[in-house]
């Protein structure tokens, strides 16, 4: 067994994972949407983050913000635009999100092409920790990416706004009475989703190509990670997005990668199966 | 009620909005395509094709040039054209290359009174087929309205080997010439051999089939054992695909008898991954621990973008040398942002930059002046493929499909890629000396835009080493 390789490449990929599927575990947990379109915001971001910085002469970090912004409004866009009007149906969301990711993946092919785009680095440059060789970018995905899962969590935890987050969360009509503005709480839950796992896309994207179908792979590893950490638990959503990570890498090193697709789905029918509220999550009622 | 009523009016403004925003995102983004593509590179399908014939004044071929007038002349006076369909993956480099190169030799065939007194013309329908998450089904749908409605009368094109097979199986219902230009799986052939009044349509034009493939890079190594006698480490790194899992043993076992050693950990010697990866990290940490000199390369997808940029980032010394479909499009070298430089491919030996006859000079300078890049393997192809088809016409004096096949059969005419016949399974015949057959090359990613040739011996040059080995 290749222990410094699973050790490194395992943490650097489930910092990213954790980002990734931070906004899917909020936007349920607060909003109680469940959002098949979210792959799309990491996709989206990737592809933002391309064009700002080869197209438009933006620098990188520059890209990278534009990109975390443009999501931000996108999640926000999503929310009123399709998800509002038919909030109170979960299937409808459901069909709606999925619709949304589909036809976001069919504009995109059409502006970009079928095949993927690759975009520079924001650093190049290789390091050696624990003698693995592993690029400079990959550590600043994981690095940007924890801080990023960090900030979020702080304003959950320590804000009025994240306090009144935790409100809607624990209880919508109730919070409403105590003078909440739910539906401005979605908002800025939908728009926190979207920016957190366009950031994702923008940081992973350089590394891994982007494509207009990203979304699909990348809604079913956050799928995975929510729903083994429990839907609506952050802590959770942390743990669970280093243990598929995890399992991905040691099934890649130690079987085949041919079947590192294949865990994500696994971990979702295992976690239905035997512990459907997740680790950490809350019984569902 | 009111403002309920007026909330969800804004949600549905707003919608609406969303709506037009993407609708004019995309109608900017489709202007800008048209608007910037040359004038016969239309994308739409088939209703757009005549236009893409008789637009401009376009190609100089040095024999000659052609005017809109021509044709216009030639349809109003109520000439039927006869119809070629392009029928592939339209907007990937692969489809848009078949799509060129048979549009510069469909130029080239009307500008000299095209075939039977009758101009050709072209319709294109798109399967789709470069994205693996396609379905066959969107082949066969697309196959039969080139057929159906387009009324083509000589199919050229493919991709993908399933999707192909899929549509071969359509042409004893058809009867129409398939002429691929860029599936490559030996089945393909297989199935005219077995039966051969049902399936005796179909032709592969381009590439060469994948034993001559694997022929070809077999010999490549033989060579390159020659020149560089101490590498000798070699990790076989392929797609999980079933023309790979093919051609794999046999590199295990000709690579031995050369003087390689394959060093891969995996129990059956080789590496899959899966078609679509994103990630290679695994991979390339496996390549640098296995002690490995030489990657030996097979990948068919778009995946190879991300294989070799983290191949370049980690510095991994080995060198990466096989097939890599995706390596053969100019646009490779920015996808990895350079990361290309030192990877070598086998191409066809009309792919390598250096023409090795009359018509791939013509060819290649037409192309690259009127589209304003290099073509890859599907363009030589298609651009043969409609000469072969428009010859057979010529000499059958129809354009029956039945009747078409036996002057096809007959083929012996010299293209980009060397000399062009056919064996009993209707494949292209491979040959290491292109006065002689289809010939291949090895070429090595030394700049943007710049293939150095090291294989074959006749047209090699040294090959060039990554400063990290």
């Amino acid at each position: 067994m290749v222990l410094p390789e699973i050790f490194v490449f395992g943490g650097l990929l489930g910092a990213v994972y954790a980002l990734l599927s931070l906004g899917f575990s909020l936007s349920y947990g607060v909003a109680r949407i469940l959002n098949l379109a979210h792959g799309s915001f990491y996709m989206i971001g990737g592809y933002f983050y391309y064009v700002f910085l080869t197209l438009s002469g933006v620098n990188s970090v520059g890209s990278l913000l534009l990109a975390v912004a443009l999501t931000f409004l996108l999640g926000i866009a999503l929310y009123l635009g399709l998800v509002r009007p038919v909030r109170s149906a979960p299937v409808r969301v459901l069909l709606i999100t999925l619709s949304a990711a589909i036809v976001a993946q069919e504009v995109v092919s059409l502006a970009f092409g079928d095949r993927g785009v690759g975009a520079p680095f924001i650093i190049g440059g290789i390091s050696a920790p624990f003698g693995v060789v592993v690029e400079n970018q990959r550590i600043l995905a994981a690095g940007v990416s924890l801080a990023m899962f960090l900030c979020v969590w702080l304003l959950i935890r320590m804000t009025k706004l994240g306090r009144a987050v935790r409100a809607v969360a624990q209880d919508a009509e109730v919070a409403s009475l105590m003078g909440i503005n739910d539906t401005r709480i979605s908002v800025i839950t939908l728009g926190l989703s979207g920016a957190t796992a366009g950031l994702a896309g923008a940081l992973l994207g350089p590394l891994t190509g982007i494509s207009p179908d990203a979304w699909l792979n990348a809604t079913v590893v956050a799928f995975a990670v929510v729903i083994l950490g429990g839907l609506g638990s952050i802590p959770g959503t942390f743990l669970a997005a280093f243990l598929v990570s995890y399992s991905q890498i040691i099934v890649a090193f130690e079987i085949s990668s041919s079947y590192e697709i294949i865990v994500p789905l696994a971990v979702i029918a295992v976690a239905v199966l035997v512990r459907p509220k997740g680790l950490l999550g809350r019984v569902e009622e | 009620m009111l403002t309920r009523r007026s909330g969800m009016a804004r949600s549905a403004a707003i919608a609406v909005l969303v709506v037009i925003v993407i609708a004019a995102v995309a109608g900017v983004v489709s202007y800008y395509y048209v608007s910037t593509a040359p004038a016969s590179t239309s994308t739409s399908t088939s209703t757009a094709t005549s236009t893409s014939i008789s637009t401009q004044t376009v190609i100089s071929t040095g024999i000659s040039t052609i005017t809109s007038t021509s044709i216009k002349t030639v349809t109003s006076t109520g000439v039927q054209p006869i119809i070629f369909g392009i029928l592939g993956p339209l907007t990937d480099v692969t489809g848009i290359d078949e799509k060129e190169g048979a549009e510069l030799a469909v130029t080239e065939i009307n500008a000299h009174g095209g075939v039977l007194g009758r101009p050709l013309q072209l319709v294109y329908e798109d399967t789709q087929e470069a994205d693996p998450t396609i379905p066959v089904s969107t082949g066969l749908a697309a196959m039969n309205r080139i057929v159906t409605v387009d009324h083509a009368q000589v199919i050229i094109g493919g991709e993908r080997s399933d999707v192909v097979l899929a549509e071969e199986q359509q042409l004893p219902k058809y009867k129409v010439p398939f002429l691929d230009t860029g599936a490559a799986d030996t089945s393909l052939g297989q199935q005219v051999i077995a039966n051969y009044s049902l399936y005796k349509y179909f032709f592969m034009v381009s590439p060469v089939n994948s034993t001559a493939l694997a022929t070809g890079l077999i010999s490549y190594y033989g060579y390159f054992h020659y020149v560089e006698p101490n590498l000798t480490k070699v990790y076989i790194l392929a797609e999980d695909i079933a023309v790979w899992h093919a051609l794999v043993p046999v590199l295990q076992a000709y690579l031995p008898a050369l003087g390689f050693t394959i060093v891969n950990p995996q129990s059956g010697g080789a590496d899959y991954f899966p078609y679509g990866s994103t990630d290679f990290t695994t991979q390339m940490t496996n390549v640098r621990s296995s002690g490995a000199q030489v990657i030996c390369l097979l990948a068919a997808g778009q995946d190879s973008v991300q294989l070799i940029q983290t191949w370049a980032n980690l510095k991994v010394p080995a060198i990466p040398m096989g097939i890599d479909v995706a390596s053969e499009s100019p646009s490779f070298w920015g996808q990895t942002n350079g990361g290309a430089e030192y990877e070598t491919i086998e191409v066809g030996i009309g792919d390598t930059g250096t023409p090795i006859n009359t018509v791939g000079a013509n060819f290649y300078q037409n192309y690259s002046k009127y589209y304003n890049t290099l073509p890859i393997y599907t363009a030589d192809g298609a651009y043969e493929a409609v000469y072969i088809a428009a010859q057979a016409i010529e000499k059958a004096g129809t354009t029956n499909g039945t009747a078409l096949i036996p002057y096809i059969e007959k083929t012996n005419m010299t293209g980009p890629d060397g000399v062009i016949t056919f064996d009993k399974s209707h494949n292209v015949v491979y040959n290491p000396d292109y006065t002689k057959g289809a010939a291949l090359s090895m070429v090595q990613w030394t700049a943007y835009n710049t293939y150095t040739p090291v294989w074959p011996p006749t047209v090699a040059k040294p090959i060039t080493l990554p400063p990290w080995m």
